[in-house]
């Protein structure tokens, strides 16, 4: 699937952080449908508009963070494509308690972000997850 | 008062608890291996040390077999006379053994088996109708010690913790350990400031500019600072069953001379019981050792013993500073005089004298005796009830201990909401500028470089300003901590409405509760549906009941301990529990909501 053909959604608690994201992914031609800081808004969207990839940041503040959200989108809309942003090398290091990310997800390691394409290049594989 | 060997006219019944039996056997087995290596047998240290052995596994075996064999036949408790026939059922067969081995091994000839037998044969009897008895009723006192104990362990811990918790010490600590954190995230975010500096010439190129700043923003300490916090953060401890035996013991052994000293002030032990203790003890030699004319010439060294018991009696009943101390010194007196004794009459009559080795008779039996009575000391009933109505404080070692546990709980605690803020807020931001900087070196747009580059500078000059501000109403906590969940979980809440306008900072810690509990039951659990009720305890606790329809349940008693244990002990001072209901899993929590806090959270 061609980049620009892509429905996006960000999940981002940081407004500069989520502005900043969002920017440089429209500037590789795709197309953020939605971006928000909030859970329930981001689960609201998919139920409704089933975008096909979900772009998350791994903290989302007080509460679920990105993995327990991937987790709930996965169950509304199985073939959904899932990137976790974080900024260790392996999403496993930031909590013990964390459950497994969903089949098919990917995660990045937020200092590569720098280079957007790697992003994008991980978007586009995870949309190609099936169940 | 009733005392741990009621009369035989009183018809008592006690638990058939063999617990202590086993520890006998072994120190039956070290008491006459060491009078056999050092005085009946020195040649034969080998043979010995392998017929005790051999005979300490059969004794075992043959316990094992009594318990197991009661208990399939469901006999739980019995009188003295039940205890007299276990008694015998064990001795007899281990006189059998004993002699068996002592022939194969060539150390009694045949000819000599039958008076070695007949002579045994009194000493079997004091272990039937004494040693065993006694070992099965201490084992069922035990029993109920350990389980009282395990209770007062509970309730001191509890006392000990919000004792800690509310210290001006802990207050103190809480402040050292955010100032450290704070200290800390400073030093690497100057650090990285300063490397900064190098790309803010504008002689440079913006590319140039760039590959000097994302270079610093790889290389930057404050990932590995975050990752150091979070590590901190997960340290789990092991918590098996026999760890937590462990841990209790080692509470015990720290409480255990509070216990001595008041159990000993309040209900001494009966002076005939150190003359019964010494006399048992004895026996065996005056039986191997002694003619009828030495014996009652160490007779009157029991009248002695009983003389001397009645003073300690005395002393401690009459109380005062040194009373304990006193005691000390005259039951290692008691346990001494046998071989004082043994001096006097060696001066006196050489020739009725049995001399016994020095190693034995001046050091280990006195120590034995004076640990033996101790221990009676703290069997006795009275030491029960007191640890039943909390009539024993906490030692200054056991506060000590619970001590570092709260403060581990906390550092650990703080160590997470850090690594999360760090991780959350700083390394994030600087992520985005770092490819805010991209954006503008593809564009070649310099005034975007300079505002990415400004966000840096304004994130890393105040690095701590957006660490969590405490909330301190009931309401918009509780909010803060549901909220976020709403689409993943339904959760229905309902507050006393005596405790709805509460606003102090335990709130936080409250918050901290559900959080903890909401995420587990979501990430381990898979929960659908959660219910919390907070209602209102004796002043100034509040009670916090969560159920939730978990498919995967928590265990009811966690094998390791985490960050979530450690925040539930940290806010409820130990108090919860987790208890499960078919397809239901409820954790009750109690905390002092209401009391007054003596300062900030954190140094905030």
């Amino acid at each position: 699937m061609a980049a620009t053909k892509l429905n996006v959604m960000l999940v981002e608690d940081d407004d500069f952080t989520r502005a900043t994201v969002k920017s440089a992914l429209q500037g590789q031609g795709l197309n953020i449908v939605y971006d928000t800081a909030l859970v329930k808004e981001g689960i609201e969207f998919a139920k409704k508009n089933r975008p096909d990839v979900a772009v998350l940041d791994y903290n989302l503040g007080k509460g679920p963070n990105g993995i327990d959200l991937a987790n709930q989108l996965r169950k509304i809309q199985p073939e959904i494509g899932i990137v976790l942003l974080t900024a260790f090398l392996n999403p496993a290091e930031l909590d013990t308690k964390i459950s497994q990310l969903p089949a098919g997800s990917r995660y990045l390691v937020k200092h590569s972000v720098s280079n957007i394409k790697v992003l994008v290049k991980e978007i586009l594989e995870s949309s190609k997850y099936s169940i | 008062m009733r005392t741990i060997f009621p009369s035989i006219r009183d018809k008592p019944v006690f638990a058939l608890d063999f617990s202590i039996t086993y520890v006998g056997i072994i120190f039956l087995g070290l008491s006459i291996a060491g009078t056999e290596l050092f005085k009946l047998y020195p040649d034969n240290k080998l043979e010995i040390l392998l017929i005790r052995v051999i005979h300490t596994i059969f004794m075992f075996a043959l316990v094992y077999l009594t318990q197991s064999t009661l208990r399939a036949r469901k006999i739980s408790t019995t009188g003295y006379f039940g205890l007299a026939v276990i008694g015998l059922w064990l001795a007899i067969p281990s006189l059998l053994v004993r002699v068996l081995l002592m022939e194969q091994f060539n150390l009694i000839a045949d000819s000599q088996v039958a008076p070695y037998f007949t002579e045994q044969f009194l000493i079997s009897l004091g272990l039937a109708f004494f040693w065993i008895p006694v070992a099965i009723i201490l084992g069922g006192q035990r029993s109920k010690i350990i389980v009282a104990f395990k209770e007062y362990e509970k309730r001191l811990v509890i006392t000990a913790r919000k004792n800690i918790r509310n210290s001006e010490e802990f207050n103190e600590l809480k402040k050292d350990v955010d100032q450290t954190f704070r200290n800390e995230l400073i030093m690497n975010a100057s650090q990285l400031l300063n490397s900064l500096t190098f790309s803010d010439d504008k002689k440079l190129s913006l590319k140039e500019r760039n590959e000097i700043m994302q270079r610093c923003l790889k290389g930057n300490t404050l990932r590995d600072f975050s990752r150091r916090l979070n590590q901190q953060s997960e340290v789990m401890v092991s918590n098996s069953k026999f760890e937590q035996d462990m841990r209790s013991l080692n509470l015990i052994s720290k409480q255990f001379n509070i216990l001595y000293n008041f159990t000993a002030r309040k209900a001494p032990v009966p002076a005939r019981v150190y003359t019964l203790l010494t006399f048992a003890l004895l026996l065996p030699n005056y039986i191997n050792f002694f003619s009828l004319l030495q014996v009652l010439i160490t007779l009157p060294g029991l009248l002695v013993i009983q003389l001397i018991a009645i003073q300690i009696n005395k002393t401690l009943r009459h109380g005062g500073k040194y009373a304990i101390l006193q005691t000390n010194f005259l039951t290692l007196l008691i346990g001494l005089l046998p071989f004082i004794e043994m001096i006097l009459l060696s001066t006196l009559v050489p020739d009725l004298t049995e001399k016994f080795p020095i190693a034995i008779i001046a050091v280990f039996y006195p120590l034995s005796f004076y640990v033996y009575m101790r221990f009676i000391q703290i069997t006795q009933p009275e030491a029960i009830n007191a640890i039943k109505g909390d009539e024993i404080y906490a030692s200054s070692s056991l506060k000590e201990a619970i001590s570092n546990i709260v403060k581990d709980e906390f550092k650990q605690s703080m160590s997470h909401q850090w690594a999360t803020f760090v991780h959350g807020k700083i390394l994030t931001r600087l992520a985005a500028t770092s490819l805010k900087l991209e954006q503008a070196v593809t564009h070649n747009d310099n005034n975007s470089f300079d505002v990415g580059l400004k966000n840096i500078i304004s994130v890393l000059s105040d690095p701590t300003r957006e660490f969590e501000q405490i909330t301190f109403d009931l309401k918009t906590e509780i909010s803060s901590r549901l909220d976020p969940w709403e689409g993943l979980i339904a959760i229905t809440i309902k507050i006393d409405p005596v405790l709805a306008d509460i606003s102090n900072e335990r709130v936080h810690d409250l918050g901290e509760v559900i959080e903890e509990i909401i995420s587990n039951s979501v990430r381990h659990g898979g929960s659908q549906s959660i219910s919390i009720n907070i209602t209102s305890g004796n002043h100034p606790d509040i009670k916090v009941k969560i159920e939730d329809d978990a498919v995967n349940p928590l265990p009811l008693f966690p094998t390791r301990i985490g960050l979530g244990t450690k925040i539930l002990n940290l806010v409820s001072d130990g108090r919860w529990s987790i208890s499960r209901d078919g397809g239901k899993t409820t954790v009750n929590l109690t905390m002092a909501l209401l009391e007054r806090q003596v300062s900030n959270h954190g140094g905030n």
